[in-house]
């Protein structure tokens, strides 16, 4: 047996799209047709970003956790989100942008990160729920991409989806010690869950049409927005009921046939904060830009 | 991924030849990596001794369930007694 070159990807668009429909592999050397690059490389580079922008808000409470077993914690979640940051940027400078380039457009706002990291977090209640609901999202989406056709993503992922998932369970346990503790620690959750839905429910993004989903019709995502929201509520909003905690919209149930109806969000509000226009954004990444700026002379010299 | 052994060669071409006939006779292998020594370093991991880094590890929150189904089922009322405290972040999470 001769050791023959791997299964490549068919040089032609229609024959391409088939191959990644049926299963087929593509890997950063392989020829792809320009707009998988361009839709990979923008899909990397938003969790690139998201990653790298996710880790401020928990960055904030480092030196205010209440235990040093919880700071400790929190720092190796910090850690762990940076850490995901550099693999993915990797993968996306893998594709042709470099790695310079994105980090200098997400500093100057010409880039973007996911809704959930421009919003504040006012108190130790919102780093539990941020463990544990927003990471929870986080792990639907994550899940769903492990089959991504583009494979070096795939494989990142998998040590990605491991680590958020240690994050979630730390989010959990933090949940649960709140949810067990006095009336004050069961309201300062209660308050997150109010401030926090609305950020929770835009996270999947608006409702949309997989047919005309550039990712999904080349077998990058294999689920759409509303699949990924409904998984999400169906695996959340049972538990935060049952933990007592109510929700801030009187029109979630779920339906007989197992989905969920809901209030529609104001996707308005979505566009404006994904496009940097939210409660933090302006200031987190005015901290990057500076440290951006600051480390100029070490981008230099290692030039 | 795994070590399999070491060929002794003068050029990759050749590393691979005795590679494969040593290492997959019967096709065991759907791919072989060759390193040249030189261009390996080898590290040991080292016991730091006293540091809990338990909180890295999945098996520290395996009582999560268990934690939760007491939760519920003591709502409404969620004043517990003393022994039935879950707030510590202490040894409860080892459990």
């Amino acid at each position: 047996m001769s050791l023959a070159l791997d299964s490549a990807p068919p040089r032609d668009v229609g024959e391409f799209r088939d191959y990644v429909q049926a299963g087929g592999k593509v890997e950063a050397s392989d020829w792809m047709p320009d707009d998988y690059r361009a839709g990979v490389l923008k899909f990397l580079e938003m969790h690139a970003n998201s990653e790298f922008m996710g880790a401020m808000p928990e960055r904030e409470w480092i030196p205010r956790a209440p235990s040093l077993k919880r700071k400790l914690t929190l720092t190796a979640k910090v850690q762990d989100e940076v850490g995901h940051a550099q693999i993915l940027y990797s993968l996306a400078e893998d594709l042709g942008k470099p790695r310079r380039q994105m980090l200098d457009d997400l500093v100057n706002g010409r880039s973007k990160f996911h809704n959930v990291f421009h919003y504040p977090v006012p108190t130790w209640g919102d780093v539990a729920l941020i463990g544990w609901l927003v990471d929870g999202a986080a792990l639907v989406t994550q899940h769903a991409l492990l089959e991504a056709s583009y494979a070096p993503y795939a494989r990142a992922l998998r040590r990605i989806c491991a680590e958020e998932s240690l994050h979630l369970k730390h989010g959990e346990a933090l949940t649960l010690e709140l949810s067990a503790g006095s009336a004050e620690q069961r309201e300062m959750f209660q308050g997150a869950l109010n401030r926090w839905w609305e950020a929770l429910m835009h996270f999947f993004g608006p409702p949309t049409d997989p047919a005309r989903d550039l990712l999904i019709q080349y077998r990058v995502k294999t689920d759409d927005n509303e699949t990924l929201r409904q998984r999400f509520l169906g695996r959340y909003v049972p538990r935060i009921w049952s933990l007592g905690y109510t929700l801030p919209d009187s029109m979630l149930r779920r339906l007989d046939d197992g989905s969920w109806e809901y209030r529609q969000p104001d996707w308005e509000r979505l566009k404006e904060v994904v496009t940097n226009h939210g409660p933090e954004s302006q200031k987190r990444l005015a901290l990057r830009r500076a440290f951006w700026r600051r480390h100029t002379a070490v981008r230099e010299l290692l030039n | 991924m795994r070590h399999v052994g070491t060929v002794d060669a003068p050029d990759i071409e050749l590393g691979l030849t005795l590679a494969r006939q040593c290492f997959s006779r019967r096709s065991e292998a759907d791919e072989i990596w060759l390193v040249d020594d030189a261009n390996v370093r080898r590290f040991h991991a080292t016991e730091v001794a006293g540091l809990d880094k338990s909180y890295r590890e999945i098996q520290s929150y395996a009582d999560l369930g268990r934690r939760r189904k007491l939760i519920e089922a003591n709502i409404p009322n969620t004043a517990l007694s003393e022994d039935q405290s879950l707030s510590s972040s202490g040894p409860d999470l080892k459990a």
